[in-house]
């Protein structure tokens, strides 16, 4: 039988054929030019500086926590502001839930961001392709942004996960670490951020030394450490080269009292939804509230060239940002401001309240009220009156600017207070921290929700 | 006599009467060999199929296999494959979607998200259907090929027919062969046509007055006094103006040519075969010209044979271009504009609303232009050697190139005049590119082996494919007669490209085992490579085993009427690696902006290593029977096909940088069961008249049969164990409140409001069953074919979800029977909510409407229907008569698709949904050949 011989014969062929085919040779395929490896692009020095320079063109430009939400949402849930439209009403009202659909904006954008830092602080640490001080100094930049984050998110959030790694198997079920923990980590990435950050005055567009030492100046007043809150505070209102500016040129490209901005993406940016100032833009968004307007005192520069009517509207908006839309051509003179140096005043002014250092602290607020036009305050005030004096001049100062209003009243305390005397509002207690998001409990069970807002099944 | 296919709307179960009459024998069914013109007995169970790599008789086949021949395919002149393959192939369900693409279902949804589009294969060799899509339409590549090229398609269904296609087969696979030439005289046929198109379709809305009522009405119910911000309709048009939106905007009569030329011969060695076509068409849309669509079709083949006829090559190339153009209206969306806004301004340009920046005139996409040319080039060689008796050598090379371009310009008369406009004018430009290169050398072997004949094949496959796009856009022209230079554009925008590589390697081997005729057994195993997934996860391996009894060949088999019987069944694995390349690894990209000039790169994905293919076992039992010496054949086929492993964009809680992963659900399984039964039949046959009819179904069932732990996993709400992968969540509407005329729905977990959690799973959208019913009278030389297609889909979105205005709404115009029966103060008891002017949360009754009601069970209607699809009338004239002039052949014919449907439907058309619905079309035209 010739034709079975042949036949096993065949067989015997494409056994054999199946082994040899697994070579995988057959299968290599090159990489998408549109994309790189981790490898290659942490093996060459140009490819790292991008890498970098995702962290100021992800978060500054795509991630909205650091242009936007925080003032969106915070205006309109404290006393600031009121809006119009039907998706912010749960803000307004200060009525949101578990399964307000846009209750986990930041928190999905906060920890993108954080992801961001984690993978550059680690492929950083890896690398040889830059020299040491180089990689000091862009560590210290991505750590400056998870600190910004964090900060945002404890914030809104309380409690929250602490992700440091970058393997998702780790991070995916983290429960909430204390406030406290998370002001240590922060306060800990802007000490090494400071470490390997330039000393520079003029790159206000990038995050400099002096811009971390402003924002952990800011952390440590938030996590009550009033003499290091003072120090930090004075060290950049004495040593940043930084002053105050006459209120209309506060928000210009030049201004002197800038720590740090987000730079006019004129060339780039399709249509120019988003620029210096969004939130204070959006009239509807931020109708300025009468509490707002009446904590003015007579005479507050602030409130003539800061708010007002426009285009004959019946209610007053944030005036901060004037520069109208241009044509794509020209350049623009405003930038998104998002340290300034009147903030480190108000800081130093609070820390030193706190310690007693009464007549200091009303120096350091006398410093803002000048510049609003307004008279000195006498020095006679007790430490609970200084404090006031401060939260209040908090208020008129940085009114659409990030959550500071809303930020302020929680850490002090005070928002059951001015919150529920508010008649369009159902202020309840526990409003204060946002409630974890549905989805998150849902795809997390080692997270537990807010206090108040019960046990989502 | 008839075949009076009788079904019940049924929600699960597969109710269906089929009223079949007698058959009446007469004589033995044969049919005209188009190549040869000869006569042949071609009992249609003895014809040969493909099944991949080889071919068998049809009454030796083990696998589920339909096929649609070139007689069927001609009555479409000008169609592309796919709408002509409509409601012809049970387990094939065809649907054309609103951008002019195709969604093709093949026995149900095997997959969560992973594309469940079957596998082509043309001439041999795999033709990418991976719809290109652009900035504006998705493009099927498949649609430069027209039916007439092609002389037969198969569809391979079950484990036994598709295994043999390995990874690639999950969703079965679709073989398409071209015409080829054979020995004989040369014949050139030539085929002219002219028609016209519309959509014949409208609905019946408010005319002016009527609407000026309605508005009027709203207002006064929501107490706003009317001003011209929110009233212009009332107050600056009144009854001043009057347009028909529906003729202005759908009621084109486009003009639609044909044309082809082809030409066949050879000898005994040496045959080819070759042809042209030409077909263009106009758009119900607006008024313009008659080439918004034009194909053009180029293609040749040739076969040769050495004289001692070891020797065999087969080369063919296909060559289509397709050029589409439209202005990118969607003219569903604003048929609803009132009735009483004007079309032009006094001078007689397009009307806008001074100082009113929100308002939009349809008609400035008169002032949009986008085009799409999509070029396809195929071609195919395939060589065969005879190295012993009974072994052969073959290797099939092929090659695919599509390449499209686009372009699409925005002029400045598409911007409203009075809004802050942050451009002038834009325009867009993109090119894609897919090559792919196939080569797979196989060895065939056939012998007789103890008492049966054994068949051997062992195969390899060794495929590369890459894609390349790019596409960018730019704004402010100087001149708008600039718009194909982007160089003069002062602002450049967005440029993006993408790119993909795959390679795919396997090797594959069939035993065939015939005795005598009546037992056939058939095992495939294949082991397939892919370069979609990592390195340790690339190969897999697919089977199946299958089995034939033809039973009416045993002695004992003794019913006279039966003259064919077999028994079949099969099981086997197939798998779907129809993901996009590269998501295994983690890749850095480049940011959109760059910040203080340096663009970033970041990490924008998360990779699992570990991800790897779908994987499908199907089982398949069925019965063919053939009755009254074959003039009527029958197969009814069950089949139960489980997926796992699926392919899931894994949801991951946010802390983790990422919103999902892309990964395999393990243990989750998904069942598509079903019926299909296929009869055809000769059902009269005399001297002077023939009636043959074919008649499918298709009933179908998707289960998602496992989930551990559901009710704990991101897919909580959206699947529920025991029903259809496409359950729908949704408020349950329980009717108008009397008094405020509020919509209202049930608050299911009692807490008082009406928040997501209220939500129920209500029903499925899913095809329930579907088919078609063709039948052919031949009376001497007239032939008269009528195609009737039904499709069952009693839930599916309606008019509801398309229009999300409350009654009332500014603007928006409403059909009579809505806005006669909604709700007011004299009208308590109407059947639909109230009138509204606003969806604001400050008005509750349009809150209502657009936020529960529009997203209630009430949005959803029985998309179910019947259609007569295609009626055509031939006539032959004699060749007593065309000879005279030397025509062999020449008819005339005239044809009309989509005559009439009979739907419940609530918008606009059961098929396309909410889109544009298809048109009826008037086609006359001749056919000669010498």
């Amino acid at each position: 039988m010739i034709q079975q011989k042949t036949f096993i014969n065949i067989t015997l062929a494409a056994i054999l054929s199946c082994t040899i085919l697994s070579c995988d040779d057959l299968l290599d395929i090159n990489l998408p030019s549109d994309q790189l490896t981790v490898e290659t692009v942490f093996t060459d020095s140009a490819t790292v500086e991008s890498a970098v320079g995702a962290l100021y063109s992800q978060n500054f430009y795509m991630n909205p926590i650091y242009y936007y939400y925080p003032a969106y949402f915070a205006t309109v849930m404290s006393d600031e502001a009121k809006h119009d439209v039907v998706s912010l009403e749960v803000y307004n009202q200060n009525s949101y839930e578990a399964t307000t659909s846009s209750i986990g904006n930041i928190w999905e954008y906060a920890y993108q961001s954080i992801f961001l830092s984690n993978t550059l602080i680690r492929r950083l640490q890896e690398t040889t392709a830059i020299s040491e001080e180089r990689k000091k100094q862009f560590i210290g930049a991505a750590k400056y942004f998870r600190a910004y984050s964090f900060f945002v998110l404890i914030n809104f959030y309380g409690d929250v996960p602490l992700p440091l790694d970058i393997d998702y198997k780790k991070t995916m079920t983290l429960p909430r670490e204390s406030m406290a923990v998370i002001y240590e980590q922060i306060i800990a990435d802007l000490k090494d951020a400071e470490n390997g950050l330039v000393k520079s005055t003029n790159e206000t567009n990038k995050i400099t030394f002096h811009a971390a030492s402003a924002l952990l100046a800011r952390a440590y007043l938030y996590a009550e450490k009033w003499t290091e809150a003072e120090t930090k505070a004075n060290e950049v209102i004495t040593g940043g080269g930084f002053q105050l500016e006459t209120l209309d040129r506060v928000f210009l490209r030049s201004s002197k009292e800038t720590i740090l901005k987000i730079q006019d993406w004129r060339t780039s940016y399709i249509g120019r939804t988003y620029w210096g100032g969004y939130v204070c833009r959006l009239a509807n968004y931020n109708r300025l509230r009468d509490n707002l307007l009446n904590a003015f005192d007579e005479g507050d520069g602030r409130k003539t060239q800061w708010t007002g009517s426009i285009s004959g509207r019946e209610y007053n908006q944030c005036l901060k940002y004037v520069q109208t839309r241009t044509p794509l051509n020209t350049e623009l003179s405003e930038d998104h401001v998002m340290l300034r140096l009147a903030e480190q005043y108000l800081i130093r002014a609070e820390a030193r309240a706190q310690q007693g250092k009464l007549s200091d602290a009303i120096d350091d607020l006398n410093a803002i009220r000048k510049r609003a036009s307004l008279s000195p305050l006498s020095n006679i005030l007790s430490k609970e009156e200084v404090l006031l004096a401060v939260e209040k001049e908090r208020q008129v100062e940085f009114f659409s600017e990030e959550a500071h209003r809303w930020w302020d009243l929680k850490r002090t305390g005070r928002i059951d207070a001015v919150l529920s005397r508010i008649k369009d509002k159902q202020w309840e207690s526990h409003k204060a921290i946002w409630p974890i998001p549905e989805k998150e409990l849902n795809y997390n069970p080692n997270l537990t929700p807010s206090p108040g807002y019960g046990k989502i099944n | 006599m008839a075949n009076i296919p009788l079904f019940f709307k049924t929600r699960k179960g597969f109710l269906l009467f089929l009223v079949l009459s007698s058959f009446t024998p007469f004589s033995i069914h044969a049919t005209v060999n188009e190549k040869t013109g000869k006569k042949k007995k071609a009992i249609p169970v003895e014809e040969t199929v493909s099944i991949g790599y080889g071919e068998t008789l049809r009454s030796l086949s083990t696998s589920s296999i339909t096929s649609v021949n070139t007689d069927n395919l001609e009555k479409m002149p000008g169609e592309t494959v796919l709408s002509s393959l409509q409601g012809r192939v049970a387990g094939l369900l065809i649907n054309e979607n609103e951008e002019g693409g195709v969604n093709i279902q093949f026995r149900g949804q095997n997959s969560l998200v992973v594309d469940n589009t079957p596998l082509f294969i043309v001439d041999g060799a795999v033709f990418p259907v991976r719809f290109l899509s652009g900035s504006g339409a998705k493009l099927n590549p498949l649609s430069g090929v027209q039916s007439t090229d092609i002389e037969k398609i198969e569809i391979l269904k079950d484990a036994d027919a598709t295994a043999i296609y390995g990874a690639k087969a999950a969703n079965g696979v679709v073989m398409i062969t071209t015409k080829k030439g054979s020995a004989g005289k040369t014949r050139v046929s030539a085929e002219g046509s002219v028609g016209f198109s519309r959509v014949t379709k409208r609905i019946d809305l408010l005319n002016v007055d009527e609407y000026l009522n309605i508005r009027q009405k709203a207002l006064n119910l929501d107490g706003i006094t009317p001003t011209e911000a929110n009233a212009y309709d009332l107050l600056l048009w009144g009854n001043k103006y009057k347009t028909d939106w529906q003729k202005e905007l759908l009621g084109n009569t486009a003009r639609v040519y044909q044309g082809q030329l082809s030409v066949a011969g050879g000898n005994d060695y040496t045959s080819f075969s070759c042809g042209l076509g030409y077909y263009q068409t106009g758009l119900a849309i607006f008024d313009d010209n008659d080439d918004k669509y034009k194909r053009i079709n180029a293609r040749m083949s040739i076969n040769h044979q050495s004289a001692n006829k070891r020797f065999n090559l087969v080369m063919s190339t296909l060559y289509s271009s397709v050029k589409t153009v439209t202005t990118g209206l969607s003219p569903q969306s604003y048929i609803v504009t009132a009735p009483n806004q004007p079309l032009y301004d006094d001078k007689g340009s397009v009307y806008w609303i001074p100082d009113n920046s929100d308002f939009y005139n349809p008609l400035r996409f008169k002032s949009v232009y986008t085009e799409n040319i999509l070029n396809n080039i195929l071609g195919n060689l395939s060589l065969r050697y005879e190295i012993l008796t009974g072994l052969q050598a073959k290797i099939d090379l092929g090659y695919t190139k599509t390449f499209s371009n686009e372009f699409g310009s925005y002029g400045n008369g598409y911007l409203n005049p009075y809004a802050n406009n942050s451009y002038k004018n834009q325009a867009y430009y993109g090119d894609s590119n897919s090559e792919v290169l196939s080569v797979e050398p196989q060895f065939n072997y056939s012998c007789i082996f103890g008492k049966g004949r054994l068949t051997a094949l062992l195969g390899f496959t060794w495929q590369s494919a890459e894609t390349e796009k790019s596409e960018f856009s730019v704004q402010d022209f100087p001149s708008e007669a600039l718009f194909r230079d982007p160089a003069s554009a002062s602002v450049k925008n967005t440029i993006e490209s993408s790119f993909g590589q795959y390679k795919y390697a396997s090797v594959f081997s069939r035993l065939t085992y015939d005795f005598r005729n009546k037992y056939v057994i058939n095992g495939i195993i294949r082991r397939d490579g892919s370069s979609r997934f990592a390195a340790g996860n690339q190969y897999g391996t697919f089977w199946s085993i299958g089995g034939a009894w033809l039973f009416s060949r045993e002695k004992f088999f003794n019913i006279p009427f039966v003259s064919f019987a077999k028994l079949r069944g099969s099981y086997g694995a197939t798998g779907n690696d129809q993901v996009g390349d590269f998501l295994f690894l983690e890749t850095y990209t480049s940011t959109s902006y760059a910040y203080d000039e340096t663009t970033g790169l970041y990490q924008d994905l998360l990779a699992d290593p570990a991800f790897s293919w779908e994987v499908t076992k199907k089982a398949e039992l069925a019965l063919d029977l053939g009755f009254f010496k074959d003039k009527l054949i029958a197969a009814i086929s069950l089949f139960d096909n489980r997926s796992n492993n699926l392919i899931v964009p894994y949801p991951l809680p946010s802390q983790t940088g990422f919103a999902s992963l892309r990964t395999n659900l393990n243990e989750a399984k998904i069942q598509n069961r079903g019926l299909e039964i296929e009869l055809s039949s000769t059902n009269i046959s005399t001297k002077d008249f023939k009636w043959t009819s074919s008649f499918n179904i298709s009933f179908l069932d998707n289960n998602l049969l496992e989930y551990p732990n559901l009710e704990n996993s991101p897919y909580a709400t959206s699947y529920e164990i025991g029903r259809s992968i496409n359950l729908v969540r949704a408020y349950k509407y329980l009717g108008v409140d009397r008094e405020t005329g509020v919509p209202l729905v049930q608050d299911t977990n009692g807490d008082g409001s009406i928040t997501t959690d209220d939500k129920i799973f209500t029903d499925e959208t899913d095809t329930r069953f579907y088919g078609g019913l063709f039948n052919t009278f031949k009376y001497k030389g007239f032939v008269l074919d009528v195609a009737i297609t039904f499709v069952n889909q009693p839930y599916r979105l309606g008019w509801l979800n398309n229009y999300p205005y409350p009654v009332g709404y500014i603007n928006k115009n409403v059909p009579r029977e809505l806005a006669m029966n909604s709700w007011t103060p004299e009208n308590p008891d109407a059947k639909y909510p109230g009138l509204a002017t606003s969806y604001a949360a400050t008005s509750e009754r349009g809150y209502a409407y657009v936020y529960h009601y529009r997203q209630s069970d009430a949005a959803y209607s029985d998309a179910s229907y019947i259609r007569l699809q295609n009626v055509g009338l031939t006539y032959m004239i004699p060749s007593k008569i065309s000879g005279k002039v030397g025509i062999q052949n020449l008819r005339v014919y005239a044809k009309v698709q989509n005559l009439l449907t009979i739907t419940g439907y609530d918008s606009w058309d059961p098929q396309t949904g909410n889109a544009v619905p298809p048109t009826q079309t008037f086609i006359f035209g001749a056919k000669l050949s010498f």
